[in-house]
């Protein structure tokens, strides 16, 4: 099937839609209000609130248009029917070219008599598509078959027969919508749930995530309701307490928050916020991050296989969407905390039609620690997000966006009697501002996207009073995108022009460094439905820089296959791309829990680092609330940095060249009942470096090292996590919530040492200083991460009650971070022989008010 | 099988448990640092020799029942070391290592230190063969008197090449050896050299060296001797590679004597008496 369903005004989603087969199809056909856009992947991008945008204007389409017809009795004389596929002369050629890059000739329709029924579930107040919901069909009373909506909100029920259907809608935390249909003619059906005052029983429902948009190699399509399931002190969700439960995703636990995919390090992970790329978004409490689930509409997270519009980063990508604000009445919510506290106000600008969206957060921890927990708990972080979102006129809407956000803290303290032990501080703030402009031609079926954004990370290090390092990043970037509507395919393509400037003091006055670089790239890519049973998504990104830099051309391509058609249980991905990464992070590997990265464009001379991905996924639902998923994936890494350490303590690090590859297994189940939600996740994964013999050299910091020819070596580098398993749970009962997460993770590499002693410098034959020299003292470092660290596991809890009031609702939440007070290791310093230990115990409560 | 996922699930609860770390490798083969060169000018040799520190701050290990010995290659002749206590300029102790021998041009020598039972460090290092000398014609006047030298077979950098001057002051019966430094004559590895010994440049020296005017009559030269150190290659390598369980530096340095007669209307060129044997 190829076409777009045209539909009258989903506002109107309580009668039965029926007579409407007078309408026919034209090839400048005028859509009326209602029209909606079908099998838009791009929507996200667009921004769901454009529905709204079409709903009340009206478009002449150009791209390939179907208009569901009537089938018309075999004898009726009349014109012949219309043909199923348009085009004005003007973008003919256009998209005789995109037909022909997508192999043209898929141009069934579907049974003459048998007709479908396509839609949206979508939140009433704000627009938002509602992925995850239910939509049952029925027919005499007798439910024929059922749908979960995918990441835009859809569903479809294919070749249906003449008559009277009904169809139900329904989601957690709304009400039930039910609607009939009258077919042929109506084809389409959108729902409008009325977000639920009160709180249902089944807080968690049932739900199904294998839907075929949601199962993709290597994509996780994160909801809002799914980060609610993970235990996090203080009643406020996040982002980043998720992203831990991933099997594949690895993390120097709740201090420094690094996050290292699948074999990929921090700074290989591309984070986009509406688009925004931010630098270092996880605050210094590792799960934490910038982005509480209050303002997270959905995020896809790519643990590799990305496709083309992603680029500059060759391990994973978190794509994250916010949602708008309410554009019906006031919103908000606050949540109260000794862990952090934030609150959230939606305020209707313009009702309808304009809404500004505010979200505070401040971490409290490190001033009621002492008393609370009878420690230092010296990290101080926050953030600031605020958004608005306004439909300009009928097709149009307008976003800005901006966030901000702060961390500091001491990550490294010292031995008991050092001097700087509490001198020493890791800091760093993020902040990005953002202006999307989206746009749906009146003449075109494309949508159109202008964004400009801007994005920068200030870094400091302050290793003792004088010694103070510090690194900036800033990006300015703009983006033009577009999307052709092909029916159930696409072709989105896009250009951009990227500027970036770097700035990175090495303290002490050793080195400063000021430098850009320009880039400009494009990417293509297209969604091609073979048949009911493939799906095939080819792309490619190119990109050309403005200094040292060579042109990059990267491939990508995803496949999506279904045994038994839409309906299939079983679901098979592959995923494969090449990946360039320009813009390097470079800090010290060689240690996990150092959080200070310098940004720079990839050095001069040296090759861009790039990486290949393969990826198979298997997706099975074989009973109904239950899914298991496997996936096995291999990443080829060449031309990465990696500090090389001289056998001098203390001296700044040199760099080396190293290839490596990245390969493992992740399985996943999930059982999801009315009142239970269990998962149980294990990732097995290898991470091989190998440095060819070569010399060592200074990236940006000259003279400060010295060039040492380096053997030919293969090493598990320090995130090579060989086990991991993840354990969540979560259970409903009456008014109270149980949430339980247990983390398991198999020890870290490290290098461990020989010992220590004094290295003498002898100047020459005629030199006798050296048998009296005191030296210099030097470490002996045993095999490259021969060593591994203890063994990581924790066990959180929290217990919630919700206490339904007349204009709000209360939730009272307590817990225990660390509940059996596992002492996990953060760092050690083996020439110390100092440890520090990630959180101990924690108990926390929480008390949670949101608005109605 | 139930034995099996017993004895598993122990292991595993016993790995949960397990929460130290062990920065230091144990058995590891690498325990003693290394510092010192054999010297063939020399009939004593010194070695500092330190067992490496379990933690950065602690003192040096004592180095009691380490047995140092230096074996020559070829002939199989051992040199043992004896250990000296010794003192740091700050005041730390220290171990050095004394043997009395005269290294050989062209030998090789193998160092082992460690205790019984022990794999022991193991360094060697080759004395430089003797490069060949051989000579230009003296050419030019009292202000520009040289004489071009060609030194073949060199293996690696000649280090140091000085001038000695054997001469008597005027009035004087006791000979005195004025050096003059030429330092270091080429900044690589060369296996030929050819460089030019200024005698005007050398007289000048040894006369502001008697505390004389140069042009001061009556001095006697009694002889001209040059001298060529070589260092061996671990000299100028950051990472020789020569030591094996360990770390440090070991090398050796060769030094090789040349003497040659100057002719008799050179010396007198140069203002002085010629009284060098041979004539």
């Amino acid at each position: 099937m190829r076409y777009f369903e045209v539909r009258p005004g989903i506002e109107s989603a309580d009668r039965v839609h029926e007579n409407e087969c007078e309408k026919q199809p034209d090839d400048e056909q005028e859509i009326e209000p209602g029209t909606l856009f079908h099998g838009i992947e791009g929507l996200e991008w667009l921004g769901s609130e454009a529905l709204k945008g079409i709903r009340y204007g009206r478009l002449n389409l150009l791209a390939p248009v179907h208009v569901l017809p009537a089938p018309r009795p075999l004898n009726e004389a009349g014109p012949p029917p219309p043909e199923p596929l348009s085009f004005l002369p003007l973008k003919r050629l256009t998209y005789t070219v995109f037909w022909l890059l997508l192999g043209a000739g898929h141009l069934a329709v579907g049974p003459a008599h048998a007709q479908d029924v396509t839609g949206r579930v979508l939140d009433a107040e704000t627009r938002d598509p509602l992925p995850g919901a239910t939509v049952v069909l029925l027919r005499d009373g007798a439910q024929q078959g059922g749908q979960i909506t995918d990441l835009q909100g859809r569903y479809r029920f294919s070749d249906l027969a003449p008559g009277i259907w009904v169809l139900e809608a329904s989601f957690v935390g709304y009400e039930a919508v039910r609607d009939t249909v009258s077919l042929p003619c109506a084809g389409a059906l959108d729902f409008l749930l009325p977000p639920q005052r009160a709180l249902m029983e089944e807080l968690i429902v049932e739900s199904q995530r294998g839907d075929t948009e949601r199962f993709r190699a290597g994509l996780e399509t994160i909801r809002p309701e799914d980060l609610k399931r993970v235990p996090t002190p203080g009643a406020t969700y996040d982002l980043a307490g998720y992203l831990l439960t991933l099997p594949g995703v690895v993390t120097t636990g709740d201090r420094g928050g690094q996050l290292f995919v699948r074999g990929g390090t921090p700074t290989q992970n591309l984070i986009l916020l509406d688009g925004m790329r931010i630098f270092q978004p996880f605050h210094v409490v590792g799960f934490f991050s910038a982005f509480p689930a209050d303002i997270v509409s959905s995020a896809d997270v790519y643990a590799g296989g990305f496709n083309a519009r992603y680029g500059g980063r060759i391990s994973s990508v978190i794509d994250i969407r916010t949602r708008n604000g309410n554009k019906e009445r006031v919103a908000g919510s606050a949540s109260l905390s000794p862990f952090l506290s934030g609150m959230l106000l939606e305020l209707p600008v313009k009702k309808g039609e304009a809404s500004l969206l505010f979200s505070a957060r401040e971490s409290l921890i490190d001033r009621v620690a002492p008393d609370l927990l009878g420690q230092e708990l010296p990290f101080r972080f926050g953030d600031r997000f605020a958004k608005f979102h306004a439909f300009l006129n009928q097709t149009s809407s307008l976003t800005l966006t901006a966030l901000r956000s702060s961390d500091t803290g001491n990550l490294r303290s010292g031995d008991e009697g050092d001097p700087d032990a509490g001198i020493r501080r890791s800091t760093w703030n993020n902040e990005a501002y953002g202006v999307r402009y989206t746009y749906i031609p009146p003449e075109a079926a494309v949508m159109t996207e202008f964004s400009v954004y801007y994005s920068s990370l200030d870094s400091r290090y302050r290793q003792t009073e004088q010694d103070v390092r510090s690194a900036d990043v800033s990006e300015l970037s703009l983006n033009i995108g577009f999307t052709y509507l092909l029916g159930p395919n696409q072709i989105n393509f896009g250009i951009h022009g990227t500027t970036h400037f770097f700035d990175f003091d090495s303290g002490l006055g050793r080195s400063q460094v000021s430098t850009g670089v320009s880039s400009g790239g494009a990417f293509f890519e297209g969604r091609y439905e073979l048949n009911q049973r493939v799906q095939v998504e080819p792309g490619v990104r190119i990109e050309a820089f403005s200094r040292g830099l060579r042109r990059t051309v990267a491939p990508r391509l995803r496949l999506t296959l279904l045994p038994s058609g839409a309906g299939s249980r079983h679901r098979l991905s592959l995923a494969w791309g090449r990946y360039h990464q320009q813009i390097v992070g470079l800090n010290n590997e060689q240690d996990v829990s150092d959080v200070f990265t310098v940004w720079t464009a990839s050095p001069r001379g040296t090759p861009v680092p790039m990486a290949r991905h393969y990826i198979a996924g298997w997706h099975v639902r074989p009973v109904r609330g239950v899914e298991l998923t496997v996936e096995g994936y291999r990443k080829d890494l060449s031309d990465l940095s990696f500090p090389v350490f001289s056998d001098e303590v203390g001296l700044t690090a040199e760099f080396s060249q190293v290839n490596g590859r990245a390969e493992g297994v992740d399985l996943k189940a999930e059982i999801s009942r009315q009142r239970l939600y269990l998962s149980a996740s294990y990732g097995y994964a290898i991470v091989e470096y190998h440095r060819p013999a070569q010399r060592s050299r200074a990236i940006f910091i000259a003279g400060t090292g010295h060039s040492v020819l380096l053997p030919d070596l293969s090493f598990n580098p320090p995130h090579d996590r060989r086990h991991q398993v993840g354990a969540l749970a979560r259970l409903a009962f009456g008014r109270w919530t149980l949430g339980a997460q247990w983390q398991f993770g198999s020890g870290l590499p490290f290098t461990q040492v020989n010992g220590y002693y004094t290295s003498i410098e002898i100047d020459g034959p005629d030199d006798t200083g050296y048998l009296e020299d005191t030296g210099q003292t030097f470490v002996s470092r045993a095999g490259a991460y021969g060593g591994r660290m203890p063994i990581y596991h924790r066990l959180d809890l929290t217990l919630e009650r919700t206490f339904l009031l007349r204009h709000a609702d209360l939730t009272f939440q307590a817990g225990a971070i660390n509940a059996y007070d596992r002492a996990n290791i953060f760092e050690y310093n083996v020439f110390t022989g100092n440890r520090v230990d990630q959180l101990p115990i924690i108990p926390s409560v929480g008390l949670r008010v949101d608005m109605r | 099988m139930k034995r099996l996922l017993l004895i598993l699930s122990f292991a595993l609860v016993l790995a949960a448990c397990d929460n130290t770390v062990d920065p230091v490798l144990e058995d590891a083969d690498v325990r003693y640092a290394v510092h010192g060169f054999l010297d063939m000018r020399t009939d004593r040799q010194i070695l500092r020799i330190e067992s490496l520190r379990p933690t950065i701050l602690a003192e040096a290990g004592a180095m009691v029942g380490v047995d140092v010995v230096v074996a020559e290659e070829g002939t199989g002749v051992r040199h043992v070391f004896r250990d000296s206590s010794a003192t740091a300029s700050d005041g730390s102790p220290l171990t050095l290592f004394v043997a009395s021998f005269r290294p050989q041009a062209g030998r090789t020598y193998r160092l082992e230190a460690g205790r019984p039972g022990e794999l022991p460090l193991v360094a060697t290092t080759r004395i430089p063969m003797a490069p060949t000398l051989q000579f230009g014609n003296v050419t030019g006047t009292l202000e520009n008197l040289e004489q071009v030298l060609f030194l073949t077979g060199i293996e690696g950098v000649p280090e140091g090449v000085t001038m000695y001057y054997t001469v008597t002051p005027p009035a004087q019966d006791d000979r005195v050896t004025i050096p003059v430094r030429y330092g270091r004559l080429a900044s690589g590895p060369v296996s030929d050299l050819n460089f030019s010994v200024s005698y005007t440049s050398d007289r000048f020296v040894v006369m502001n060296a008697l505390r004389l005017n140069s042009d001061t009559p009556g001095v006697r030269l009694g002889r001209i001797e040059m001298s060529v150190d070589l260092p061996s290659p671990e000299w100028r390598l950051v990472q020789p590679g020569n030591i094996q369980r360990g770390h440090g530096q070991f090398a050796s340095v060769g030094r090789y004597r040349y003497s040659w007669r100057l002719d008799r209307p050179s010396v007198e060129i140069l203002g002085w008496i010629d009284e060098q044997a041979g004539e």
